[in-house]
């Protein structure tokens, strides 16, 4: 856009193309590591770390599935992203529309309480947390580990959803209140749809956030049928032997399903950022 | 908005029905435990014991003394420092290059933001492999290409390590950062650059006058991530280096966690969170103030 | 009429009662078992967990694994709040010490298996009291892992002193292939060499050398380790290792040894089975480390690797107890330790789990060992020991790190 025009700028843009195609590859590397690493046997990665594979072992993948127990992992994980999220978005949007439209000194406050959160590292709430849960016999549920996503996502989710909320136009919710209408029918019909492209910011920041996170879940769900995959990936780290070629595998059947909901998302989570961070 | 008394009474209480959720969700699962936590570093608990006792503030005075804590403090603000000067320059500058009419722009803007999707533990091993002193790619890259001589034990060496891993996390989220800024160019009006091409303004001062300013918002966001995303960096540095060599690599998180949960010293451990996150509280204070003050409002 | 039918309902009622306590008390008990050898010993904690479930049909065994870095945080955890497993896995020495202390862990002093169990295994399950609060369940012997291929082509024998270690070592390096493979930057690896060294160099002239540091007769910042330490320092100065070992990780020297690059490790046991895994064609064996003078027989470094205990606070004492039982006969523990690929805790049991191990065996017999240093030490010293190994391959002096030491020490033992 800024460049652009005259065309003594075309040699330019071609060598800004390359430039980047340079970047991209090394920023790809590491992950083309990975890749390689999951379909070679423990002999070729020992003998030739980097190189490419002697020969392709594609049940790598089958054995790491079964070993790891990816069939309960991935319900695990699905399961426990899917109802925290979901939980995560209405809560937080519902929070934050009083925060963002009624500025009172009581929702300051709680505005600022829920700020400063953000700051907060997670291992110093662990043991306290630890005998919470225990304390309600949540220990090997999901309901505590969903509970947790929720608590300790409501800061940054309240901090977006405010600064998008204060970007949208007032008057659509004046001419409703004038109408007759209780705030709860506002809310829902009017701004949370509006809110559509930070929600999306919303889903992509913490889906990355609880589908990798590991130290929580390890916690907390400790059985094997309840650990979710990045847990279960370290079943491949034995005392003193790790089976290397199992668990690059594994790292890479996890990460496809946030792949994949990147690349769908993606348009959206642009438009979010655009509008939650320019105007927040 | 015009309010009768009454009516903010009610609206006050309406207020409080949309916010009830998630203030009981944290108030029980984040500010308790949180709360809980201050308290035990007022004490000597081990984490094992079953008897508490309260030491008051004995573990400040001896963190005072402490100087591995100092290590802890430094390695974590140098750190924070460069990974969200570097990445933010890296990507705004990538943002920019992105942002003109490049046929690959949406490849691109994927594969930038592709590593943030990983977990710690997948970065961790990967870069070790990378940095591996005797058949690690970069030390093989750099000698097939003739530069044997700037090989080094990139995790090992303790003047290194510490860069060794501020360049892994500027890896991973530059292209996290890049999306937030193209997102803020993209909203900057065609016009002001026509403008500025017609007085025939450089590009430096296109970029310091035009684009700068009114990426403030995205500026504020992103710095503020950095910040307080590196005063929290544990997965990484755990699964890399756990602090190493040395203490070379420990931040305020290893060191606390370590203290905490591997030599028993929980209430000493947990009096170093405390410190963390007053830190991390007052940095933050002061770049709210100073950065919102920056930004143009559309 | 009716008080026939009052007296047969009331029969009737108390016999449901009476039967519903005996079908009751056959009802099944399930035993929380909870230790970090599931990955490595998989297969072999299954199927003795099956066999137990099958010869006692009315309990029931729930096992779960954790990897260990983890593990110790997750049962600190537990226990910290009521939430112990009926059956778990303890760390030999210290741990057993701390826990039994917080009054965590059964006492199994009278169990009928502990006289099978060697003395020295023993020593490192005994609470503070002198009781056995946990059973070893394997050991492991740190000692030099050689490529025997590597010896035969360069005309070498078997090191007995450290002279000869050290010509052994230049031999090597001269043939461009590295002497030894040493991966310090994994923490736990760095202390290997000095826990080879020190039961010839200290431990064999005086065995209470830790008893006297409780009484503050000696000090590691001493005539003693500094010794050690500057023969592990000598080797790196000879360049006997290879370049980056602070880079380098246990698996990393794992690959060196595997794809021939380097010709020794000093290493605990465990380490055969990664590197078969990745080249089986391998000729090994195993020879301890000679520190001693010419004449002198070495002190070798063999330790409790895994203990297991019984939670103090179990709601099904006898059925744990029974389990563990099952688990300490010959039979059992053989199938443990062929997966695991340790060493047996038990009098007269030998284990043959892989053929470079069996070089190791007369030595073993002969009776010269010492366990692995830290499992006397109170908690926390090793850790700085550990950062303090690193700090020296890195430049620090000496003195300052055995001082760092001497004072986690003393802080670690003021009442």
């Amino acid at each position: 856009m800024s460049t652009s025009e005259s065309s003594s700028f075309k040699p330019r843009l071609v060598l800004g193309e390359i430039g980047m195609l340079l970047i991209a590859l090394i920023i790809l590397f590491p992950l083309y590591l990975i890749m390689i690493t999951a379909v070679k046997s423990p002999n070729d990665i020992a003998m030739a770390p980097f190189g490419w594979p002697k020969a392709f072992v594609f049940k790598n993948f089958a054995q790491a599935w079964q070993t790891g127990h990816f069939d309960w992992g991935f319900r695990n994980s699905v399961l426990i992203t899917v109802i925290s999220i979901t939980s995560i978005v209405f809560i937080g949007a519902l929070a934050a529309y009083p925060l963002a439209r009624k500025p009172s000194r009581i929702n300051n406050l709680v505005y600022i309480l829920f700020i400063s959160l953000i700051m907060v590292p997670f291992q110093m709430a662990m043991i306290p947390l630890y005998k919470l849960i225990k304390g309600l016999e949540w220990i090997n549920t999901f309901r505590a580990v969903i509970c947790i996503n929720i608590a300790t996502s409501m800061p940054f989710v309240i901090f977006l959803y405010t600064g998008f909320m204060k970007s949208i136009p007032k008057e659509l919710e004046e001419s409703a209140i004038i109408d007759g209408c209780n705030e709860f029918k506002i809310f829902w019909r009017i701004v949370f749809p509006l809110l559509k492209p930070a929600t999306a910011t919303v889903i992509i920041l913490n889906t990355l956030g609880i589908w990798n996170d590991f130290l929580m879940p390890m916690l907390f769900l400790q059985k094997a049928e309840y650990r979710t995959i990045p847990v279960a990936l370290f079943a491949f780290q034995g005392q003193y032997n790790n089976n290397w070629s199992l668990l690059f595998a594994a790292m890479t059947l996890a990460m496809i399903p946030m792949l994949i909901m990147f690349l769908i998302l993606q348009k959206n989570f642009i438009k979010g950022i655009t509008a939650g961070s320019v105007k927040g | 908005m015009e309010q009768l008394p009454g009516l903010r009474k009610n609206q006050n209480f309406i207020s409080l029905l949309f916010y009830g959720p998630a203030l009981v969700f944290a108030i029980v699962f984040f500010i308790y435990p949180v709360v809980s936590s201050f308290y035990y570093s007022l004490t000597n608990w081990n984490g094992l014991a079953q008897t508490i006792h309260f030491t008051g503030l004995a573990n400040f005075q001896e963190l005072i003394r402490d100087d591995k804590f100092y290590g802890g403090i430094r390695n974590t603000l140098l750190y924070a420092f460069f990974v969200t000067v570097i990445q933010n320059i890296a990507a705004i500058a990538l943002a920019i290059v992105l942002n003109t009419s490049l046929k690959t722009k949406n490849i691109l803007r994927t594969v930038f933001f592709a590593p943030a999707i990983l977990s710690a533990l997948v970065v961790g091993y990967a870069w070790s492999f990378i940095y591996n002193p005797l058949f690690g790619v970069l030390n093989s890259l750099l000698t097939n290409i003739g530069l044997g001589g700037w090989v080094q034990d990139w995790l090992g060496d303790p003047r290194l390590a510490l860069g060794s891993l501020i360049v892994v996390t500027v890896w991973q989220f530059t292209g996290y950062a890049m999306v937030i800024y193209l997102a803020g160019l993209q909203g900057i009006p065609e016009e002001l650059y026509e403008a500025a091409a017609i007085d025939g303004t450089t590009p430096w001062k296109k970029f310091r006058h035009i684009t700068f300013p009114l990426i403030a918002p995205a500026f504020t966001i992103n710095v503020l991530l950095s910040v307080i995303g590196t005063m929290k960096i544990f997965d990484l540095i755990y699964v890399t280096t756990n602090g190493g060599p040395g203490y070379a690599t420990e931040t305020m998180t290893t060191l606390l966690y370590h203290q905490a949960f591997q030599t028993n010293r929980m209430g000493y451990g947990t009096a170093m969170a405390v410190v963390l996150f007053l830190i991390i509280l007052v940095l933050s204070l002061f770049q709210l103030k100073t950065l919102r003050k920056r930004e143009v409002v559309m | 009429m009716k008080k026939t039918s009052l007296f047969l309902v009331s029969t009737l009622i108390l016999c449901i009662l009476l039967g519903g306590m005996v079908w009751g008390a056959d009802k099944p008990v399930t035993l929380k078992f909870y230790h970090w050898i599931g990955t490595d010993a998989q297969a072999a904690v299954a199927e003795i967990d099956a066999k137990f479930m099958k010869e006692n049909p009315d309990i029931r065994v729930e096992f779960e694994s954790a990897p260990t870095d983890q593990y110790q945080n997750l049962i600190k955890t537990k226990l910290a709040s009521g939430d112990a497993p009926d059956v778990f896995g303890v760390h030999p020495g210290t741990e057993v010490r701390d826990y039994s202390k917080a009054g965590y862990l059964m006492d199994l002093s009278k169990e009928p298996y502990v006289k099978n169990v060697m003395d020295g295994a023993l020593r490192v399950t005994r609470g503070e009291n002198r009781k056995v609060y946990s059973i070893p369940w394997d050991m492991n012997v740190i000692s030099v892992i050689y490529n025997r291929k590597i010896f035969t082509k360069l005309g070498l024998k078997v090191p007995t002193n450290w002279n000869q270690f050290l010509a052994a070592c230049e031999k090597i390096k001269r043939a461009k292939i590295y002497p030894m493979a040493l991966g310090n930057k994994d923490l736990w690896v760095t202390q290997l060499i000095p826990y080879a060294m020190a039961p010839s160099m200290i431990y064999a002239k005086n065995p209470e050398f830790d008893a006297d540091m409780y009484n503050g007769k000696v000090k590691f910042n001493g005539a003693e380790w500094k010794a050690v330490i500057a023969r592990y320092l000598e080797l790196n100065k000879k360049g006997y290792f290879h370049p980056g070992v602070l880079g380098t990780t246990y698996d990393q020297t794992v690959q060196l040894v595997a794809t021939e690059k380097a010709a020794m490790v000093v290493n605990g046991n465990w380490i055969l089975a990664p590197i078969r895994q990745a080249n089986k064609d391998l000729d090994l064996g195993m020879f301890p480390m000679p520190a001693v003078n010419a004449g002198e027989d070495p002190t070798i470094s063999s330790a409790v690797g895994t203990t297991t205990a019984i939670s103090a606070k179990t709601p099904y004492p006898e059925q744990a107890k029974k389990f563990m039982e099952f688990w300490m006969r010959p039979d059992n523990m053989t199938l443990y330790l062929k997966d695991k690929k340790a060493f047996s805790t038990l009098k007269g049991v030998t284990v043959d789990f892989d053929p470079a191990a069996k070089e190791l065996a007369p030595y073993l017999t002969k009776g010269k060992t010492y366990p692995f240093l830290d499992q006397s030490w109170p908690n926390g010293v090793q850790d700085v020991f550990l950062k303090g190994y690193q700090e020296l391959f890195a430049g620090q002096s000496v003195e300052k790190v055995l001082s760092d030491v001497d004072k986690e020490w003393a802080d670690r033992t003021k009442k």
